[in-house]
């Protein structure tokens, strides 16, 4: 048996399954050894099946296994989450939670952030009891300062 | 020269041990312990996104269709037969779900042009750029992957999803015959046109010059 260059692309595919009878198989092996053409299709094609069957080559996306694995808690309820390790999960969720938000309290994130002006800081050759004192002519008022404690009575016109 | 490599004994025994597993899993989970169907899927979680992906050619979409996927094929468990192998039931499910979604979307207009150009005639390969060897460490570089990808990406549907199928999920033709609901003849026409259009698109870029061209674009001189 011969073959063309144009029957040995359409049956390379096939070649490389090895689904060829034996007398194809050996034409095609006979051409490959005098074409330069069709040796250079068989091995880029099956370079291609080698690389694309390659587990490294399709990416999934980050975090697609905890998604999944999520998804179908959901599906079992509440006892099958249970006992897919959800209450773990759960735990373990809390305990991060309350640590990063002690780390959190600590870090001074939501500390009062200093006053940028040094006239601005309270201490500023005032004591604090008089900083809110005042008076007006006519009238007065008490209120409570909040950041002193402090009772002061203020006048105001009536 | 000959066909593809094929498995080892210790590759072979491993993988009678995974089935072991399965079988044995299958039976607890369809006996009622649902909660292990999570490790029976875990081994095709990189299938079943792939075999969504291929369809949908889109991350967050592909992503959505392999979960309900697997919702689904948690749902239908009891209807499962051993006739089947898990993995082919699994992406057939996953392949019909992307379909689904993907006809709803009306995503056919954003088909490839190719699919216009590509006709049922035999198809002969228009380069013969040589390409023996591919370097073991090829796909640990990134711009390769993203080729790879890209080149699979602009095949049309009817070649892209037999070849994934087939080459990246490893089904056999009768299998991916089964999944896409079409003839063993057409699956092997199908992956033919597929292979040789990817190694045309492939072959001149990624024989020996192209990489020996990429340290000189990154800038690392090989003198």
């Amino acid at each position: 048996m011969v073959v063309n260059c144009e029957h040995v692309w359409q049956e390379v595919s096939n070649y490389l399954e090895g689904e060829l009878d034996p007398s194809l198989r050996l034409a095609m092996e006979a051409h490959f050894k005098e074409c330069r053409h069709c040796t250079a299709v068989l091995d880029g094609t099956r370079n291609v099946i080698q690389l694309y069957g390659d587990d490294r080559l399709f990416e999934v996306p980050a975090g697609f296994g905890q998604r999944l694995q999520r998804r179908l808690a959901q599906q079992l309820g509440p006892a099958g989450f249970r006992r897919a390790g959800g209450f773990w999960m759960l735990a373990v969720a809390a305990t991060a939670l309350a640590v990063g938000g002690l780390a959190l309290g600590n870090s001074g994130v939501f500390r009062q952030p200093e006053m940028r002006s040094p006239l601005a800081r309270l201490p500023h050759g005032i004591p604090p009891a008089s900083s809110l004192r005042f008076q007006m002519r006519g009238g007065s008022s008490t209120f409570q300062a909040a950041s002193t404690c402090t009772s002061t009575r203020v006048k105001t016109r009536s | 020269m000959g066909s593809l490599p094929q498995r080892t004994n210790i590759q072979v025994k491993t993988e009678d041990a995974a089935e072991m597993r399965e079988q044995d899993l299958l039976r607890r989970v369809q006996a009622g312990e649902k909660q292990l169907f999570y490790e029976l899927v875990k081994p095709y979680e990189r299938r079943v996104y792939t075999a969504a992906f291929s369809v949908l050619r889109n991350q967050a979409e592909a992503e959505d269709a392999a979960q309900e996927a697997v919702v689904k094929a948690f749902t239908h468990i009891q209807q499962f037969r051993a006739e089947a192998r898990f993995s082919t039931w699994l992406i057939q499910i996953t392949v019909n779900e992307a379909l689904m979604r993907r006809r709803k979307a009306h995503s056919e207009i954003m088909e490839p042009i190719g699919e216009r150009l590509q006709g049922d005639g035999n198809y002969t390969p228009r380069d013969f750029a040589d390409w023996r060897e591919i370097p073991s460490e090829v796909l640990e570089r990134k711009e390769i992957r993203q080729r790879l990808a890209s080149a699979v990406a602009a095949l049309t549907e009817k070649y892209r999803e037999v070849f994934v199928l087939r080459d990246v999920q490893q089904l056999s033709i009768e299998e991916t015959a089964e999944v896409l609901g079409i003839s063993r003849a057409s699956v092997k026409t199908r992956l033919l046109r597929a292979r040789l259009m990817l190694r045309d698109m492939l072959a001149p870029g990624l024989g020996a010059a192209w990489f020996e061209r990429l340290p000189f674009e990154k800038g690392n001189k090989p003198w």
